[in-house]
């Protein structure tokens, strides 16, 4: 419920003008003479305290006396442009929540420059990789934040989105200053689809995402086969400077297609089976 | 956490600190309840209020942004219409999107389309039962900073926020689709 009363209220529009603003008034209101609201006998401290009301002084005190001054949410330009696309991202991590993890295998199938490749992975570790009509065995099939990952280690990613960018976080190389939204977007994103994690997995994932500052919501829009859904963007700075934009069908939560300056790859099936692996 | 008379003075020593440290989250929590055109008086008068009586502000039982909030809470209180409109306009910030949500599956599920009756019923609440759930929701209080910052029993606390939710979720159709792990 919270959640949903948080995403109603979004974030208000960014007013950059209104700390000064609000500054100003105060500062004028310390200039008006005291007695004009409450009757205060003089008090040397007082004094110099009130002429000091805003401006730089011993500031330094209180931050150590609370230090409970963590978020801060207009720290987080652009917040109000993305709400829209939190919402969606939000309702989109419940349809995922839903889903099941049934099926004795994983299957990705995608499509991308013409050719269509195929992934299978059985939950007792072993994969397959293909395309056109051939398959081979592969090891750690998956990869994620750079590392390759076995079946069971993006099983047990968690499934709560704070701890969750926690992991992937603990994955990531060391990053280039301001490099680390965009890899961290990219990672989230690939759990979405191209990866067996479980429902929970995939809700927190979503949710992390709709936390991420730098994932702008492109509106409706198709993929290249035509099939209707929403778009998300946002850049990469690492390892090489990109742009990816995913589309998801709001529906079911399900990432259709992944576009990049390189090309589009087109998901046409990413899920459990109980198929065997075949071409 | 200093003692009782050196943490007051630090108070009134660095009222500037207060100002930077919660300008954002105390004015981002007002222009959400009432829209930005009010927030900033609001806000001003919150931190002037916080000013004027930073000598009767007592660290043992609050913490600055706790005391903050009751003080916005309270200004809050004085402009229910405001409040009323802004939910109102709430209830189709995100219009343009919902031409996307045309298969009732999806209308279902969707967030964007529990907005109407969600805001709806938000309105409806009466004061106290609204400021509570608006605490815990948008500011992250919990029940005993809230009970702290508007000077009520901790008990109350619940028995507000429980009124609360249960009348949003009847006012939702009994249906919650976003799981709330939080309760």
């Amino acid at each position: 419920m919270d959640e949903l009363i948080r995403d109603l209220y979004g974030e208000p529009a960014a007013d950059p003008g209104a700390r000064e603003r609000v500054r100003a008034r105060l500062e004028q209101e310390r200039v008006r003479p005291a007695a004009a609201h409450r009757a205060r006998p003089p008090h040397p401290a007082r004094r110099r305290l009130v002429g000091g009301l805003l401006l730089a002084g011993a500031g330094a005190a209180l931050a150590v006396a609370y230090p409970a001054l963590t978020s801060e949410p207009d720290s987080r330009p652009g917040q109000a442009v993305t709400v829209s696309g939190e919402s969606i991202l939000l309702a989109a991590a419940t349809r995922a929540e839903s889903g099941t993890a049934g099926g004795a295998f994983w299957h990705v199938k995608r499509q991308s420059a013409g050719r269509v490749t195929e992934l299978w992975a059985a939950r007792d570790g072993r994969a397959w990789s293909g395309a056109g009509g051939a398959l081979s065995r592969t090891d750690r099939p998956f990869s994620l934040a750079g590392r390759s990952m076995s079946l069971a280690e993006i099983q047990a990613l968690p499934d709560d989105p704070e701890r969750l960018l926690s992991a992937v976080t603990a994955l990531l190389p060391a990053l280039p200053e301001g490099t680390r939204d965009g890899v961290m977007a990219d990672a989230l994103s690939g759990l979405l689809w191209s990866k067996p994690a479980p429902p929970g997995v995939r809700a927190a994932a979503y949710r992390a995402l709709a936390g991420l500052g730098n994932v702008r919501y492109l509106g409706r829009t198709v993929d290249s086969l035509g099939r209707p859904g929403v778009g998300f963007a946002y850049d990469l700075r690492w390892p090489r400077a990109s742009h990816r934009e995913l589309i998801i069908d709001p529906d079911d939560g399900q990432v259709l297609a992944s576009v990049t300056d390189g090309g589009s790859e087109l998901v046409l099936e990413a899920g459990w089976t109980d198929r065997e692996p075949r071409p | 956490m200093t003692g009782t008379a050196s943490a007051v003075h630090d108070l009134t020593a660095s009222f500037e600190a207060v100002f930077d440290a919660y300008f954002g989250e105390i004015h981002r929590y007002v222009a959400q309840r009432l829209g930005p055109d009010d927030a900033e008086d609001v806000v001003a008068e919150t931190f002037l209020a916080a000013y004027r009586r930073r000598d009767v502000y007592d660290p043992s039982r609050a913490s600055v942004r706790t005391w903050l909030y009751g003080i916005a809470t309270k200004l809050i209180g004085k402009h229910r219409r405001s409040e009323i409109r802004a939910l109102k306009a709430l209830r189709v910030a995100d219009g343009d999107l919902s031409g996307h949500f045309d298969e009732q599956a999806a209308a279902r599920v969707s967030a964007q389309a529990l907005r109407p009756d969600l805001a709806k019923a938000i309105a409806g609440l009466n004061r106290g039962d609204r400021d509570v759930l608006l605490l815990v929701a948008l500011a992250g209080l919990s029940h005993e900073e809230i009970a702290v910052a508007l000077g009520i029993p901790y008990g109350t606390v619940g028995s507000r926020l429980s009124r609360a939710r249960r009348k949003l979720r009847d006012a939702l159709g009994g249906v919650n689709p976003v799981e709330d792990s939080r309760g």
